[in-house]
């Protein structure tokens, strides 16, 4: 299971105004659905995708004489870190009906594992603030603990698996609201569940 | 889009977004699309069967 727009923060809004602000900081107007399409990736490579961009890329090379270089990249992203920090413990309420099917799975036995764009230190407010409210799955991990390799490579999914001790791709089921995560459940050989309302796909 | 604003769209308007999304999800592979996570079980249950039937993921 995904966290943000599936299990928590309705809509996936904790980090796409981040992302457009930090853009119109650097003099470049995105939109809400250039900001959303990487949605799910972890968020400097949401960052690089943005800035991949044909449209975003020449706003780019007009602000700036030159095409976007990977210390760009790591600067827009230094300021993207502080900023959702602030804001993310207010997105952490739980997605209507997300609970009480997490109860009704593992009720039947099922283990309850999760993947994510953010970071350790962005799940360690995530995480805190969704157990108070009632949500915990059996075991979450970010892109930290695979060498910073997110979706849609499939080795977070392959974290939980051996966590939980599953025994095979084919027996798992991957849930999630984005893009990027139908790819990383399609790359993990696992079976790919798209959740439509409160996604970010929705917009 | 926020919990209100997706309660407040017409019921058209709805099955609009539902579908484009589901759409969306489709062609970068998802095997089923949900509307919410109450739908979840019922899709596990259907997932268990197309397995019994020797089914694997991307073959449905």
């Amino acid at each position: 299971m995904d966290w943000a727009g599936t299990a928590v923060d309705f809509g996936c809004f904790a980090p796409v105004n981040v992302f457009v602000d930090i853009f119109k900081n650097a003099g470049l107007e995105v939109t809400m659905e250039e900001a959303r399409a990487p949605m799910g990736m972890l968020k400097i490579d949401h960052i690089r995708a943005m800035l991949t961009m044909p449209r975003i890329s020449s706003l780019w090379r007009e602000e700036y004489g030159r095409s976007f270089n990977e210390e760009d990249v790591e600067k827009l992203y230094a300021e993207f870190e502080p900023a959702l920090m602030m804001s993310l413990a207010d997105y952490t309420d739980p997605i209507p009906g997300v609970i009480e099917t997490v109860e009704a799975l593992r009720n039947r036995g099922l283990k309850i594992g999760s993947t994510t764009g953010y970071t350790d230190t962005m799940m360690d407010v995530v995480v805190s603030n969704a157990l108070k409210k009632g949500n915990q799955p059996d075991f979450h991990v970010t892109p930290d603990a695979t060498h910073s390799i997110g979706r849609p490579y499939p080795y977070m999914i392959y974290r939980n698996m051996e966590e939980l001790k599953l025994s095979a791709s084919w027996k798992v089921v991957k849930v999630g609201d984005t893009i990027s995560d139908m790819q990383e459940g399609v790359n993990a050989g696992v079976w790919s569940v798209g959740v439509i309302v409160g996604s970010s796909e929705m917009g | 889009m926020s919990l209100n604003e997706y309660t407040s769209l017409s019921e058209f308007d709805k099955e609009i977004v539902i579908s484009k999304t589901a759409n969306s999800f489709m062609q970068n592979g998802a095997d089923f699309t949900i509307k919410t996570m109450n739908e979840l079980p019922g899709i596990i249950e259907r997932i268990n069967s197309l397995i019994s039937d020797g089914k694997r993921p991307r073959t449905n």
